[in-house]
């Protein structure tokens, strides 16, 4: 079903709506309006970034992240509005670069995203020796459900290619 | 720093102080890596890492690569991961199965205890060219203390059980969390590399002074969530104060060193069904089980590892200012589910790339290292402070220094090993 779009009914995710979506949650994750970025989703949602590329599902095996929006708010509220936030002092500055986007609509009331995002950050200098540019090319699975009236994200799943190896603090939203 | 005299010169022990160069100076460093990390008992692994026959995992003795291997007798070897022709390395894989390492350059084969079984096309050697000796060298001594596998490069090292002293009864304890006593290091291993010295994270591993100030976020986060969870007409919960608790440092000798917080581990400790509190009782006592389910401290055994009820961390010098940090979960195959579910969840998120806790301290180490720079010129004060109540420290039941949780007596159990054995000439004792 990919890439038919143009005989879908508006309760069918189209391909170019999707691109909308995702593009814009990525500048909303960039422009660090993370409350506005909660909104893109759903009460349920599942939040994960393995430490196993190989796991199935969250539970089994540590995981970077493995939230749900209550915790994942907490995630939020930290970044935001705790105050102490050390290892994000300076704060990081990030670039997402969104590609590859496949949809599959098998489900039309849960569609299937799969697409690539390379993740740019640094944090600016200051006292610190001049930081480097970190590179974290993900893949991305997401399914997702419409929820008072718009498409939102219900399963947010990111795997960093180099996740086996050594990472630096990724105390940022992914 | 040439000669060892002005090395113990960076240790001021009757002040409880210690010299920025300990941190930054490269001939420090490379005195360290003879005198300590090829001298002492290194920790290498876990006995459930290579459960079975052919199983290996490669780390590192100090700088050296190594190979743990469990042979088909089942005995455990540990061997220098360098082909005996150039040098290669022969073994790739962090974890694996194999009864037989082949370095890939020329083809040469060992079996995983290390012997050489195959030298490709043998017969253009003639008999004074290869020794007949060749072999993957063996690391001179290794030995195990409840499952954990520790290695020496020094051949005259002390008996583990006498280097280990006091620790063993806490490692009895960590050893013993469940009723079967299995424990595992499985279901992922947090790794990081920081620009920093390796003893940065050796003395933040047991010290119980930062936790209410650099881990505030954690702390902030915590109150926050149980707040939201609690109905509007319930009192607010207020942050926890970690300082207050009753609890205590020690120093065990030979550098190893323990934090008790016990009110950390209450809320595991509410998540074991009562029949898993029955089989601990039945298996080890009623008296025990307090101390089994945490277990409510945090060990470090000099020079490289830390000890946790859920993680195993080890410390990887790279060079003075750089460090890799290994951290295995430690999993109990007999809890149920909802045990290990919750352990996980606490696991990562304290710790990992997107802890709440971890993170913090890796900023820490760096901020650290950037600060000795100022070491460079010798105008400024080069002295690292570790004197919290050094004057008020008491003699435990073991005959061990003991302070509070929030001194710095932890910090001062590194330094003593560390000044006893950089004072030992050639390194070997």
């Amino acid at each position: 079903m990919t890439g038919q779009t143009s005989a879908v009914t508006s309760d069918t995710l189209s391909l170019a709506d999707l691109v909308q979506l995702l593009n814009r949650e990525a500048r909303l994750l960039d422009e660090n309006r993370l409350g506005e970025w909660l909104e893109l989703l759903t009460q349920d949602v599942t939040y994960w970034v393995p430490l196993d590329p190989s796991a199935a599902s969250p539970g089994e095996h540590l995981s970077i992240v493995s939230e749900d929006r209550f915790r994942l708010e907490a995630r939020v509220w930290r970044i935001t509005e705790a105050g102490v936030n050390h290892s994000q002092d300076p704060p990081s500055r990030t670039l997402r670069v969104v590609s590859n986007v496949e949809l599959d609509v098998t489900s039309p009331a849960e569609p299937v995203a799969r697409f690539v995002t390379v993740l740019y950050e640094t944090r600016p200098g200051g006292q610190r020796q001049p930081d480097a540019v970190r590179t974290y090319p993900i893949r991305c699975q997401y399914r997702l459900r419409q929820e008072a009236g718009q498409w939102r994200i219900c399963f947010r799943k990111m795997t960093i290619l180099q996740v086996d190896s050594d990472l630096s603090a990724m105390t940022f939203l992914v | 720093m040439n000669a060892a005299k002005s090395v113990l010169d960076l240790v001021d022990l009757d002040r409880g102080r210690v010299h920025m160069a300990v941190y930054t100076d490269r001939d420090v460093f490379d005195l360290e890596m003879r005198r300590i990390f090829y001298s002492t008992w290194v920790y290498l692994g876990h006995a459930s890492e290579i459960a079975h026959a052919g199983d290996y995992k490669t780390t590192v003795l100090g700088r050296v690569p190594v190979i743990l291997s469990r042979d088909e007798d089942g005995g455990i070897n540990a061997l220098v991961n360098r082909c005996a022709h150039r040098g290669t390395t022969v073994c790739q894989r962090e974890l694996g199965n194999g009864s037989y390492f082949r370095c890939e350059y020329h083809g040469w084969v060992y079996n995983n205890k290390g012997e050489l079984t195959g030298v490709s096309l043998r017969r253009g050697y003639d008999d004074r060219e290869l020794d007949p000796g060749l072999r993957l060298q063996r690391i001179p001594r290794v030995a195990s203390y409840r499952g954990l596998v520790f290695g020496s490069a020094n051949p005259d090292v002390m008996p583990l059980p006498d280097y280990l002293g006091l620790a063993t009864s806490y490692i009895d304890d960590w050893a013993d969390q469940t009723p079967s006593g299995d424990v595992a290091l499985r279901r992922g291993t947090w790794k990081f590399t920081y620009q920093g010295n390796w003893k940065l994270q050796a003395e933040n591993s047991t010290e119980g002074y930062h936790p209410d100030f650099l881990h505030q976020a954690a702390i902030r986060v915590q109150t926050y969530n149980r707040n939201r969870s609690r109905p509007a007409t319930e009192e607010k919960a207020r942050p926890v104060k970690i300082a207050r608790f009753d609890s205590h440092g020690r120093d065990l000798g030979q550098g190893h060193n323990l934090v008790e917080t016990p009110q950390v581990a209450l809320p595991l400790k509410r998540k074991f069904p009562a029949e898993f509190l029955a089989g601990l009782a039945d298996a080890y006592g009623a008296d025990r089980v307090d101390r089994l389910l945490g277990p409510p401290w945090r060990l470090f055994v000099f020079p490289n590892l830390g000890l946790a009820g859920s993680n195993v961390r080890v410390i990887n010098p790279v060079s003075a200012d750089r460090t890799q940090v290994r951290q295995y979960y430690v999993d109990l195959p007999a809890a149920p589910p909802e045990v290990t579910a919750f352990r996980l969840a606490q696991e990562q998120g304290f710790y990992g790339p997107s802890g709440y806790g971890g993170p913090d301290d890796a900023e820490m180490f760096e901020r650290l290292q950037e600060g000795f720079r100022s070491v460079d010129c010798d105008v400024f004060d080069p002295w690292v402070l570790f004197s919290r109540q050094l004057h008020s420290e008491e003699i435990g039941g073991g005959g061990e220094r003991v302070g509070h949780s929030t001194s710095e007596i932890t910090q001062r159990a590194i330094y003593r090993a560390w000044h006893k054995l950089m004072g030992v000439e050639g390194g070997r004792a």
